[in-house]
């Protein structure tokens, strides 16, 4: 359900990026969005297309590279890769970690085609 | 970071910008706000009707001769929950989201501007009923505190993972009932052996007071010391 928070932010930023272009028509907008985030695909593109209706965005495909989470145990410094539902650090055996990676959504880039003035 | 790549008419852009950017750095300033007035402000999630707004007012209720509380309440829609928490000695602010299903960092520093942080001890806000939403965005809060009701059933915190992980403490509330519903805490204590070894798991009852002296033991033990 935060799909939609998260492509109204994602819409700010695509929008600042393209005005540094000048006159661009995007056609892909990629997404590296961490695991942990619970995003569900079909309906953070369902939402992207909602916010980007009727605007200079609209038609823009969203690519969403998926980042699996990587972890520090608090405890012992070790780093892994623990998996959505599995914390347990594998050198002391204790589930109390750092997120390092898999929490973030970042916009990672923008395909475009010049528009001829 | 930035960089273009041409290749015949097109162009593929570096951007490289976190998307919840905006979020994070309101929340960092409310968390800086908030540690300047000496306040410890915690972040309470669960399911929708979980027991968050009966606790805290039994909370509020008992320690309010000894701290000073203020609440940020935060639904959908109506002020109920603020009402609800009305006869406490507590600045209590109701924030409706409308549609969204989650509270975000700038709708806590609305919330602050609503209230008088001096001599405060502890700002409580009671997140949107929801397992999911809430836990992805940072309010400036110090501390996460987590309910699972026995009504919702032992399977949850397999199932939301990303909920419990972060937590610092994780109540197991109306334990009233375990002896009339099928919950096996053990199930509970299995899973968050995998998920979270750090928060403490305490069982109370508002309802009959059941554990209310160790959850308001942890929660002194929070207050920012002088
Ligand atoms: N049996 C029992 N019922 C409780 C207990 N605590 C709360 N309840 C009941 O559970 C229901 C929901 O409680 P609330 O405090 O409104 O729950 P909430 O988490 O604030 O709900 P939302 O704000 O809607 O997400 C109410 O009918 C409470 O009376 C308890 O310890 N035992
Ligand atoms: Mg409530
Ligand atoms: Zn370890």
């Amino acid at each position: 359900m935060h799909e939609m928070a998260i492509a109204v932010s994602l819409y700010d930023q695509v929008c600042r990026a393209v005005e540094a272009e000048g006159e661009i028509r995007v056609e892909e907008v990629e997404v590296r969005v961490g695991d942990l985030q619970l995003v569900v695909p079909e309906a953070f593109e369902a939402a992207w297309d909602a916010v980007c209706q009727g605007t200079g965005l609209e038609g823009s495909r969203l690519k969403i590279v998926e980042v699996p989470p990587r972890a520090r145990c608090r405890g012992c410094d070790e780093e892994f890769r623990p998996e959505v539902d599995f914390y347990l650090c594998p050198q002391c055996g204790e589930a109390d970690v750092d997120i390092l990676e898999g929490r973030e959504i970042i916009l990672s880039s923008l395909t475009a085609e010049r528009v001829e003035g | 970071m930035e960089g273009t790549l041409r290749k015949g008419g097109k162009m593929k852009i570096s951007v490289v910008e976190n998307v919840l950017k905006a979020n994070d750095a309101v929340a960092h300033e409310n968390r800086r706000r908030l540690e300047a007035a000496g306040v410890r402000a915690l972040n309470m999630m669960s399911a929708p009707g979980s027991g968050k707004t009966t606790l805290l007012h039994e909370t509020i209720a008992t320690l309010q001769n000894d701290l000073r509380f203020a609440v940020l309440v935060g639904d959908l829609q109506t002020t109920r929950d603020a009402e609800r928490l009305g006869d406490l000695d507590a600045q209590v602010t109701q924030i409706n989201t409308g549609r969204g299903c989650h509270l975000d960092a700038t709708q806590v520093t609305q919330g602050l501007e609503t209230l008088d942080l001096e001599g405060l001890d502890f700002l409580i806000i009671e997140n949107v009923g929801n397992m999911v939403c809430p836990a992805g965005f940072d309010l400036g809060e110090h501390l996460r505190v987590i309910l699972l009701s026995v009504p919702e059933g032992d399977d949850k915190v397999a199932k939301y993972p990303t909920l419990f992980r972060p937590a610092d403490v994780i109540l197991l509330t109306k334990v009233d009932l375990l002896g009339i519903l099928d919950f096996d805490v053990s199930r509970v204590e299995e899973d968050l052996s995998h998920i979270n070894t750090r928060a403490p798991l305490l069982r109370i009852s508002s309802k009959t007071g059941e554990g209310m002296d160790a959850w308001l033991n942890w929660l002194r033990g929070q207050k920012v010391r002088s």
